[in-house]
């Protein structure tokens, strides 16, 4: 099985299965690139990405591996589903707030989109249902709006209706 | 290891637009109370495609002047009056706010009705309208005046008396839904109508009487159609004729009375529609003959009498030919089930008022349709608990639904 070699910020090198490091468009973008695709002696430097967060990147990538191609469906406005995250990304989520966002972050860089749509679908159901001052406070948030423009907001929110989107 | 806490608010917008794009608007609400920018994202441009604001017009002019500090750019505007005339007052808010938001709008609605005079005030204020729902006031029109917006529309709402404006072209309207309740708004439009429904895919048409024969109307192009009223009332070569102009129709919704005359109009004429959905108080055996021509028929719901008490005896309800048939919804019609065929491609069965229905049947529906995946009751006051479970037992996969019924 043909690897590469991945380095994360820490300088610690993982190999990595060719095909599951394909799962990242960056990557794949650079492979072409820089015309690495036969040669796996070339390590590539993520400057972005701490060791810890690789590891468990990579753990999810293996898992995904033989996962269909992304569906199209994926991101159109149409999807807003967030109640249908398999068990075993349920389980690979139960992690603390830094290593989500640290999560969010690699995979935002990375460009994978499946993890991206994991990750922010379960910051999305962390916020559903609640309050704008429990949000505030589960994600550590200052509040810098003025009075005037809290009454502004609150006011218009108030003549806002959902609409269904028509597919275009 | 250097790694500093790490914030939501550190990580790129596209990510948190990406986080709230799985929010209903009712938690898109409560995000922009959190903080100045994601008030900023949440109600962002992206986001207002599917936000509408709602200007109910008993506000004080006062509350206007919330409307001119907003710095949403909103897309969709759904003004709240009466059906009576717009009066000056109530004009001048509604043209107030489409001077603040009027070249972002894509979408206005206001059912009072408006002088052809207000209809271009409106008009010209908002160039990139695709969607319109609005009245008219029929007697207003009468100098021809050039609208360019209506060239854009690509979703005409009930906008009957605006077909009456002379030398009105919408080259990229494809959509139009049209309501006559007068003679005078038929006739008025049908000039119109007959030049703008050889382009339209989508047509919905209602006529209170019978005003106009349906076959001055070309449709080759349209694929989704809805009939209502007395639109079909007249002789059935027209209605033969109308239908015969059709090259893509694949849904039909007919929302009168369907004799099988009309119906053997419309099977011969255009064969190949998938979906189906009539009226029918008089069933016989040919109505179900006729439909078997329809060979690319997935959806069928047939409505039939109101007065449950009417049977609607009838004897075959053939599908055993219509091999693409998924969904059958059958409301309020007598068919004995010992007379119905089996079908193997059927996935979903919707049964209303089935009063008649017994749990014996219920067994025989389970054999007739294997590979029922969903099965609805509605009103089905004769079937027991004890005969779901059996069907169930039969068809472990299938999904019983049991609306209202004495179980």
């Amino acid at each position: 099985m043909p690897c590469i070699q991945l380095q994360s910020s820490d300088g610690e090198i993982f190999n990595v299965e060719f095909e599951i490091a394909m799962c990242s468009f960056t990557i794949k973008t650079m492979m072409v690139d820089l015309d690495l695709e036969d040669n796996c002696e070339e390590v590539v430097p993520l400057t972005n990405v701490d060791s810890n967060i690789l590891r468990k990147i990579l753990q999810w990538a293996n898992y995904h591996k033989d996962d269909p191609e992304a569906n199209p469906e994926d991101g159109k406005p149409v999807d807003r589903r967030t109640d249908n995250i398999c068990e075993w990304d349920q389980e690979f989520m139960k992690v603390d707030q830094q290593t989500l966002y640290g999560l969010i972050k690699a995979a935002n860089y990375l460009d994978i989109r499946g993890l991206m749509a994991l990750t922010c679908k379960t910051v999305a159901n962390m916020m559903k249902g609640k309050t704008e001052e429990q949000m505030r406070k589960m994600f550590n948030i200052q509040n810098d709006l003025t009075p005037e423009e809290e009454q502004q907001i609150r006011q218009e929110n108030e003549w806002c209706e959902e609409v269904e989107i028509v597919a275009d | 290891m250097d790694s500093p806490t790490l914030s939501l608010n550190d990580l790129p917008v596209e990510v948190l637009e990406h986080i709230f794009s799985y929010l209903p608007l009712s938690d898109r609400k409560a995000v922009s109370l959190v903080c100045q920018v994601w008030n900023e994202i949440v109600f962002s441009r992206r986001f207002m495609k599917s936000v509408a604001l709602n200007v109910i017009m008993d506000w004080e002019q006062s509350q206007v002047h919330y409307l001119r500090a907003s710095t949403r750019r909103y897309r969709r505007v759904f003004v709240f009056l009466g059906p009576e005339t717009c009066c000056e007052f109530d004009f001048t808010v509604i043209i107030e706010i489409l001077d603040l938001f009027g070249n972002d709008l894509e979408s206005f609605h206001c059912m009072s009705g408006f002088t052809e005079e207000q209809l271009w005030k409106v008009m010209i204020r908002a160039p990139n309208l695709q969607q319109l729902i609005v009245g008219v006031d029929a007697e207003s029109l009468k100098h021809e005046r050039s609208f360019p917006v209506l060239g854009r529309l690509q979703d005409l709402g009930s906008l009957v008396n605006v077909l009456q404006i002379r030398g009105l072209d919408m080259p990229k309207l494809t959509q139009l839904s049209a309501n006559f309740t007068t003679a005078s708004d038929a006739l008025g439009s049908i000039d119109l109508l007959r030049r703008l429904t050889p382009q339209l895919r989508n047509l919905e048409l209602f006529s209170m009487e019978y005003y106009f024969s349906i076959d001055e109307l070309r449709c080759p192009k349209v694929e989704v159609l809805k009939l209502a009223g007395q639109i079909c009332a007249g002789n059935d070569r027209a209605v033969r004729s109308f239908f015969g102009g059709f090259q893509c129709l694949r849904d039909v919704r007919l929302e009168f009375n369907v004799t099988d005359r009309i119906l053997d109009a419309i099977t011969q004429t255009c064969p190949r529609i998938e979906n189906l959905h009539f009226k029918s108080d008089l069933l016989s055996s040919d109505t179900f003959q006729l439909l078997e021509r329809l060979k690319s028929l997935k959806t069928l719901s047939i409505m039939g009498s109101i007065d449950f008490r009417i049977a609607l005896e009838c004897k075959p309800l053939n599908l055993r030919n219509l091999y693409r048939l998924e969904e059958l919804t059958l409301k309020s019609i007598h068919v004995p089930v010992a007379f119905m065929h089996r079908n193997k491609c059927l996935k979903r069965l919707k049964i209303k008022y089935f009063h008649w229905l017994t749990d014996g049947d219920l067994i025989m529906l389970a054999d007739l349709y294997p590979n029922l995946k969903y099965l609805e009751l509605s009103w089905c006051r004769k079937v027991s608990t004890r005969g779901v479970e059996e069907f169930r037992a039969r068809l472990p996969d299938c999904v019983v639904h049991c609306i209202q019924s004495r179980l």
